[in-house]
């Protein structure tokens, strides 16, 4: 029930009381405002109540709950309190009289009351002073939690900005390890991360790689430092552990932290501290570390990639250019080997052949499709060297040993008609190390070998007929002018015996010793017409032939310059006149003859012939035509024979002069004549 | 109303004065009210006598150079000062109060201020009717020196009706730093 007072209540009290009362109330209000709690303030209201309406108690109820100053209100009370704006008096059951104030203010948020109870009703005065420490009470409250409300902002604020604060300087110190860190650069590398690490935060660093070895380290290691017992496996355990932390980890009296530039490599920054003291900061610090270690690390590991791969760049390009180079120098070998005259066959260190020239198609009859790729004994070599090439090549190959590598050596080889023939070869090795192949060289010296046999048969027959020669001398001389001398000799010493008692028969043999001594100069001059003329020698060839010309019975015409020729030449020429004019006397029957030489650009030509019966043939190797071959052969000249059967001979021999040996005119060959081109110059 | 500066604690205080100040404990504001009073009354010349149950902290935080003589500053413990002989009397209490005010007028100090927290009442279980008996007798011995009570309570162990009692009390309040009159004060309250 609402109070509203009554008449007899609103009689005037004593004046003094009432400024009392109001004074206590002004007073109470003062110490009110000091209390600092809801709870403080309304106790000191409920307590004071007594002092103020006398024989009465208070208490702070709310209608329905309790609260940290005021009370939950008996249910019959709360009833009555539920809804209440203004004081009032309550009819509670066991209660004389009972009063409700609201302890309300603008601000306040609870239906909270100042219940009075006491032995009877309240005064108007004592009510009126109940209604104004109740609302100042809920004044006070009201004020004290919006200034714990403000208090607790405040203090909110006040943590938000110590909280701030805290992260401003964390974030400044995170500031300073990453410019520190990050400032080292390239140049720092992990040693630079280390030494950093450690001053900035005082601890030992170490920095383990992938097998758990020590890098490197910053600061004083502690003596008895020891991370783990690397043949307890303790380390593989480990390792596990940190390739799968994304975070610093303490263990066993160490922070470490992980730097994986990539999933397959692992490095490890550590933080040596025993006492476990590292600061939130220094942790951060540690991992920071551990970042900018794996950028260091991914960056090495790309500047070696980029190395490797610039290496690899070069070595590719210097290859090409060798690959290059030596393209062009196989392209020159080969047009060589192809324009060689020489058979080049290369084959494998399995004896494939992988090359062969035109000249081995030439020599050989095969194409080179038909060689290449196959086994070179099967084509070229005779079935009777196959084996021993085989053995020879098997045996160069286990020991390096080899009997015809580098050498120039004669064998016989095969055609593709399986028909064979003499060889050169010369057989070197091509191939690179490692990959054994072989080039040969084949010459055909079938020509050679038949020259060289026709040589030897040349010097064999003129040493035949030296020695024919020579016999044919002493024959001579025996025969000849040695029996002449000796018939001689053997009539003068007759005529001296007879010359007193047989005058005539000694005059008889002087006269046939006269003729003997004729006889056996002519045979001496016949046997000297065979051997080198002295004239030759001093005077050249054409007075020579000139009086070899002169003892012949056929009368013959001269025509040969007077020139020098090297005297092997002039030697030559005068045995084939001399030799081709006793054929002219002896066999051609002939009327006439004439010897003529002329020089045609390099060559000495002389020519014998004759009007004769012709038909002249070499008959064996001891015939004369023979022997006049071999003489011009020896001095590198060829003879040619024109002898038809009708009539006639001509022999014509040419004569090479050698370079440098240019013929000279011969001034004394003919006193007082004037040297005339050779052609045209008569003898 | 206005005091000469040589005599004026910076607080509002006048000569004569008996004062009666409310704190709360919770805050801890005790040591600061006391610091700054004991402070202005030093610097001001005067005698001090302080009452409270934490003197070392008090003492601690007062500039030691401000005591410019033996026993210028004179601290207790609340026992020690209200019941020397063990137990609280109003009596001995007054006698006390008055030898002082008269040392300190004898000592050439021009004033004598005193400064006490009552919580020992609380923890003695001192007579409340006593112990006010004894504050209204010090408001009839204090005209007749030019000295200065300063008494605390504390919110957090005194209640209302405890309250009440100290506003009948004492002539004048100390609130929010400054001193007022207090309009509760009945003169003739309390004779034990």
């Amino acid at each position: 029930m609402e109070y509203r007072g009554s008449g007899a209540d609103r009689v005037a009290p004593d004046l003094s009381q009432l400024v009392s009362s109001v004074n206590s109330v002004l007073s109470l209000s003062l110490i009110l405002a000091q209390t600092s709690t809801p709870a403080q303030a309304t106790r000191l209201v409920t307590t004071a109540v007594p002092s103020i309406a006398a024989s009465r108690s208070a208490v702070a109820w709310h209608p329905s709950r309790s609260g940290d100053y005021f009370e939950r209100a008996p249910d019959d009370v709360g009833t009555l309190l539920a809804g209440l704006t203004a004081a009032a008096r309550l009819d509670v059951k066991g209660a004389a009289a009972c009063s409700a104030f609201p302890m309300a203010s603008p601000f306040s948020h609870e239906q909270v009351f100042l219940v009075v109870t006491g032995s009877e009703n309240l005064s108007d005065q004592e009510t009126f002073l109940l209604s104004v420490l109740a609302q100042l009470c809920g004044t006070v409250i009201a004020s004290q939690e919006s200034m714990a409300a403000e208090r607790d902002r405040l203090g909110e604020i006040a943590a938000l900005n110590a909280e701030l604060e805290a992260t401003v300087s964390t974030l400044a110190r995170l500031m300073e390890i990453h410019r520190n860190l990050t400032g080292i650069g390239a140049s720092g590398g992990q040693a630079g991360i280390a030494a950093t690490l450690n001053r900035l935060t005082g601890f030992p660093v170490v920095i383990l790689d992938e097998q758990g070895d020590t890098r490197l380290t910053a600061g004083q290691i502690p003596a008895d430092y020891r991370l783990v017992n690397r043949e307890a496996g303790q380390w593989e355990k480990l390792a596990r552990l940190l390739r799968a932390s994304r975070r610093a980890i303490y263990r066993r009296r160490t922070w470490l932290m992980p730097a994986m530039p990539q999933a397959d490599v692992l490095s490890v920054v550590a933080l040596v501290d025993p006492a476990r003291s590292a600061t939130e900061t220094d942790v951060a610090a540690l991992e920071h570390a551990a970042t900018v270690l794996s950028i260091e690390l991914a960056r090495r590991q790309s500047v070696s990639e980029a190395e490797l791969r610039g290496q690899a760049d070069r070595e590719r390009e210097v290859a090409e250019a060798r690959a290059s180079v030596l393209a062009v120098s196989e392209a020159r070998q080969r047009a060589i080997l192809e324009a060689a005259l020489d058979a080049v066959i290369s084959i494998d260190q399995d004896a494939r052949v992988t090359f062969v020239n035109s000249a081995f198609e030439r020599t050989f009859g095969y194409r080179s499709e038909e060689v290449i790729g196959r086994d070179l004994a099967e084509k070229i070599v005779p079935p009777s060297l196959r084996e021993a090439h085989r053995r020879g090549l098997a045996r160069y190959l286990e020991t390096g040993l080899s009997t015809i590598l580098d050498r120039r050596i004669e064998m016989h080889a095969m055609r593709a008609d399986g028909t064979e023939f003499p060889a050169e070869v010369a057989v070197t090795r091509t191939g690179l190390p490692g990959e054994a192949a072989f080039t040969a060289y084949v010459r055909d010296i079938t020509d050679r070998q038949r020259a060289e046999q026709e040589l030897m048969a040349s010097r064999a027959r003129l040493v035949t007929a030296a020695d024919a020669a020579r016999q044919r001398v002493t024959r001579d001389l025996h025969d000849g002018a040695q029996q002449h001398l000796v018939t001689t000799l053997m009539n003068l010493q007759l005529a001296e015996q007879r010359w007193e008692s047989a005058p005539h028969r000694a005059r008889e043999l002087l006269g046939q010793a006269l003729e003997d001594t004729r006889r056996g100069i002519e045979d001496l001059r016949e046997l000297a017409a065979g051997l080198h003329p002295a004239t030759l020698t001093r005077h050249g060839l054409a007075p020579a032939v000139r009086a070899l010309a002169d003892r012949f019975a056929v009368p013959a015409e001269i025509d040969v310059p007077a020139i020098r020729l090297p005297a092997p030449i002039e030697a030559s020429l005068y045995f084939f006149c001399s030799e081709a004019l006793t054929n002219v006397v002896k066999h051609a029957q002939a009327t006439r003859a004439w010897v003529r030489l002329h020089i045609a650009a390099d060559r000495c030509v002389a020519e014998v012939g004759d009007d004769g019966i012709g038909g002249a043939r070499p008959r064996s190797e001891t015939s004369g035509l023979v022997g006049l071959s071999d003489r011009i052969g020896a001095i590198g000249g060829t003879l040619d024979i024109t002898s038809p059967d009708s009539g006639g001979t001509v022999l014509r021999a040419s004569v090479p002069i050698p370079r440098g040996a240019a013929p000279d005119a011969a001034p004394d060959a003919a006193p007082g004549a004037v040297p005339q081109p050779l052609s045209r110059r008569p003898c | 109303m206005t005091i000469p500066a040589a005599q004026d604690p910076g607080l509002g205080f006048v000569p004569g004065d008996h004062v009666c100040a409310f704190y709360n404990s919770s805050r801890n504001v005790l040591d600061d009210i006391v610091v700054d009073y004991i402070t202005r009354s030093l610097q001001a010349g005067n005698k001090v006598f302080c009452m409270v149950d934490q003197p070392s902290t008090v003492r601690g935080r007062v500039p030691p150079e401000l005591v410019a003589r033996e026993g210028m500053l004179h601290v207790l413990t609340e026992d020690e000062a209200y019941m020397p002989d063990g137990s609280f009397s109003k009596d001995v209490f007054i006698r006390n109060m008055e030898a002082m005010a008269r040392a300190a007028a004898g000592d050439g100090y021009g004033s004598f201020r005193a400064v006490g927290d009552e919580s020992f009442l609380v923890r003695n279980g001192v007579d409340i009717r006593e112990w006010f008996a004894a504050e209204s007798e010090l408001n009839k011995i204090i005209p007749d020196y030019p000295h200065f009570f300063f008494c605390l309570y504390d919110l957090d162990l005194f209640d209302g009706d405890t309250v009440m009692y100290v506003l009948r009390t004492h002539p004048r309040i100390y609130v929010n730093g400054i001193v007022i009159n207090n309009p509760h004060y009945q003169s003739d309250q309390l004779s034990a």
